[in-house]
């Protein structure tokens, strides 16, 4: 447990750091959103009608944008080697990446999206629904992309390789984590949000634990 | 404290790295691991700590907490500086960095700098410097020499030796010959 924390601290930290890629992502998915609502005009209504979609489609490509280098320094540099040593699973070690991909990544994103719903037209009342989906459908997005930067483990600039192996494991998600949201915008009806709610639990629920077995079994048969 | 490989058979991809290999190394043993570039002393080390799966044989350990690996790649973070990388593997080998400990370290004069300035020989330096933050007694060390100075050398030669005097067991993969007595020599050729 001990090490657990000092080696998610240690991920916390260089994300963290003044030069790291979160701040990017950060700017990149305002731009999104910013670029769009003035690509559309501003015509409020439009804006509304594509919100859930946009704001998915945002955090997916920022996603796409930050798994590039999760597994390759620590497995080139000779960290893992010395975790391994140590006693630490490669389970655990796959955890510890896709916990703190979704901690400085989609968190502070879901942290955002209130503020910038102004340039997409969200009204204060679905902005609490919106923020939920989120909390609940982005940490599949997190681990499910950490499982596919494990398979380009080696390569440090793996190109369309790893989008395209995860593109497909995204679109449930997209799709769930948008009618949720589209639910709320403009049927309010509750049962159907939380039934989508309900899958999106499962989804996340599923990557959780069994995304960082199949990391654990491709960076052992890399070590092979 | 005991060592022990028995018939080690080593394969990567259909391609045997090396075989038969056997070698006991007791409390206060140190063992030299030669043969040219390419003949898998990094690979039997690695395997030995438990990091790459052998083929056939076997690999007794009595205490593979206590194991302690220097490999060619020194896992250096650039943003951190000499002593927040020397705390961090501290806390994680459950020891607690002092000043009193740093007056050993190879890099003592430089715990302010930041890695991504640091030389090969001071990186090296660093590695072996939490080598001595670690307290184990168990050191699998991979051209633990390389880019050394003279003076950290006849250092890291003292603390092999006191090591071994103190019960515990080194295994060195080295080209050069700076292990004056070693109580085992195994060649990979």
């Amino acid at each position: 447990m001990k090490m657990f924390k000092l080696i998610l601290l240690k991920e916390l930290k260089k994300s963290f750091s003044f030069r790291a890629n979160f701040i990017f992502c950060l700017l990149f998915y305002a731009s999104i959103l910013f670029l769009i609502s003035i690509g559309v005009g501003g015509e409020r209504d439009i804006l509304a009608s594509i919100a859930p979609g946009l704001i998915w489609v945002a955090i997916i490509l920022v996603c796409f944008l930050s798994f590039e280098d999760v597994y390759y320094e620590d497995y080139n540099d000779g960290t893992l080697d010395l975790y391994l040593v140590e006693g630490l699973s490669l389970y655990n070690f796959s955890f510890i990446k896709s916990f703190s991909h979704w901690l400085t990544n989609c968190l502070p994103i879901i942290i955002l999206t209130p503020i910038l719903g102004i340039f997409i037209n969200l009204s204060n009342d679905v902005i609490m629904p919106i923020i939920t989906t989120l909390l609940i459908g982005t940490p599949a997005l997190s681990f499910i992309g950490c499982m596919g930067a494990s398979l380009t483990l080696s390569i440090k600039r793996h190109g369309l390789i790893m989008p395209i192996i995860i593109l497909p494991l995204f679109i449930p998600i997209l799709i769930f984590g948008s009618g949720a949201i589209s639910i709320i915008l403009f049927s309010g009806f509750e049962e159907l949000y939380f039934r989508q709610i309900a899958l999106l639990f499962g989804i996340s629920g599923l990557s959780i634990v069994f995304c960082p077995l199949i990391s654990f079994y491709i960076i052992k048969t890399n070590y092979e | 404290m005991e060592i022990e490989l028995k018939n080690i058979t080593c394969e990567r991809s259909g391609v045997k790295i090396f075989e038969g290999i056997d070698l006991t190394l007791n409390s206060g043993e140190k063992g030299i691991i030669q043969g040219s570039n390419g003949s898998g002393k990094s690979t039997l080390l690695r395997s030995i700590a438990g990091i790459l799966p052998i083929s056939s044989g076997s690999i007794k350990i009595n205490n593979k907490a206590d194991i302690f690996l220097l490999g060619h790649n020194q896992a250096i973070k650039q943003d951190y500086t000499v002593k927040e990388d020397l705390i961090f593997w501290s806390n994680l080998y459950n020891q607690k960095f002092n000043n009193e400990l740093s007056k050993r370290l190879f890099l003592s004069n430089e715990l302010n700098t930041q890695c991504k300035y640091l030389s090969q020989g001071q990186k090296q330096k660093l590695a072996l410097s939490r080598l001595i933050c670690s307290n184990k007694k168990i050191w699998l060390l991979d051209e633990p020499f390389s880019f050394l100075d003279n003076e950290a050398s006849k250092n890291l030669i003292f603390e092999i030796n006191n090591n071994c005097a103190k019960g515990g067991i080194v295994l060195i993969a080295s080209h050069n010959d700076l292990i004056r007595d070693p109580n085992l020599v195994v060649n990979l050729e």
